[in-house]
């Protein structure tokens, strides 16, 4: 194949991928702008060596249009150190965050003598509806600082490790509860509870550290589409996060 | 979507690495509540550890977790030259 149609095909395929139709010129000035030499000379040969004998095959009898799916590359070539260990990390903070706000309602329902706190649903509704206040006001007016002051990696860890006072709080309050007068709870389950809340609300943060660093690697390349892109997926989680708590804490 | 601050040098492959991020995140977002909720019941009804075995096995996963979370460099990837 020509060189030059491997330019035109490369360049069909970025204008294929743009997430959104709005933005086609956009990116396709971006293109022309940061990608010209480089990319536009050094994506194709990856296809080329990536691409196993029955693609170049294929690749010969299949129209342009049928080309053009197959220029990415493969996904295990995509998957080097750092995306791995992103991935990873990401995926960890998902994991402990869904597990800490499916295990609170749950907890707290369950009767005493189960290792529970026995709450009522009023409770538990006044204690699900003060972390949403306390995250809120977190990720808005504390958050920016902390990373400012200690730096992204610092944010993400304590997010990490904030998730085991937030579960050795269970059993803890579970103790307090059954030494309670008259099984009623008092000023120090209160207080343990306000301490779980206020480290779910600190472990939220790090979701946020995903949002800013795609945020500002998009400002850095001055990439709009990507910009775009990357404030419609801080919008997507905190669609799929937000309801969560509420169905969960009925 | 950090992903994108560490992806190779192909900016077609963004979609394929974010994609494939949401989708390992979205199953453990699904694993998570249903295995947290059915290892609590399960140390409560067998009384494991005094029905304290979940709590163990959960301090355990963030010490997986912040195992994992050291792998992060002090600065945000760049890929070269770019």
């Amino acid at each position: 194949m020509p060189r030059s149609g491997c330019i035109l095909l490369c360049v069909v395929g970025h204008c294929c991928f743009v997430p959104e139709r709005g933005s086609f010129s956009l990116s396709f000035k971006s293109l022309a702008e940061h990608h010209d030499p480089q990319t536009l000379i050094r994506t194709p040969p990856p296809v080329r060596v990536n691409s196993d004998v029955t693609q170049e095959v294929s690749s010969e009898t299949v129209d342009t249009s049928q080309k053009d799916t197959q220029t990415p590359p493969p996904l295990r070539s995509l998957l080097t150190r750092p995306v791995l260990v992103t991935i990873a990390n990401y995926s960890t903070l998902s994991l402990l965050e869904m597990t800490a706000v499916a295990l609170i309602p749950l907890i707290w329902s369950t009767p005493v003598e189960f290792g529970g706190l026995g709450l009522s649903p009023v409770s538990i509704g006044l204690g699900m509806s003060l972390y949403g206040c306390m995250g809120g006001i977190f990720q808005f007016a504390v958050f920016p600082r902390l990373v400012a002051r200690f730096g992204l990696r610092w944010v993400f860890v304590t997010s990490v490790a904030i998730c085991a006072v937030i579960f050795a709080m269970f059993p803890l309050e579970n103790l307090v509860m059954r030494h309670a007068i008259g099984g009623r709870p008092n000023a120090t389950l209160w207080l343990l509870i306000f301490l779980q809340l206020w480290s779910l609300s600190i472990h939220k943060m790090g979701f946020g550290k995903f949002v800013i660093l795609q945020h500002s690697s998009a400002v850095r390349r001055r990439l709009s589409p990507l910009r775009n892109y990357a404030i419609r997926q801080a919008l997507c989680l905190c669609m799929s996060v937000l309801p969560r708590p509420r169905t969960s804490g009925r | 979507m950090y992903v994108s601050s560490a992806t190779p040098p192909n900016k077609r492959s963004l979609g394929t690495v974010n994609g494939f991020a949401q989708s390992v995140a979205a199953v453990q977002r699904t694993v998570g509540p249903a295995a947290a909720d059915s290892l609590f019941a399960f140390s409560v009804t067998k009384n494991v550890l005094d029905g304290n075995f979940v709590y163990v096995v959960l301090l355990s996963l963030v010490c997986v977790g912040l195992s994992i979370a050291a792998q992060l460099p002090r600065h945000v990837w760049v890929h070269g030259g770019r």
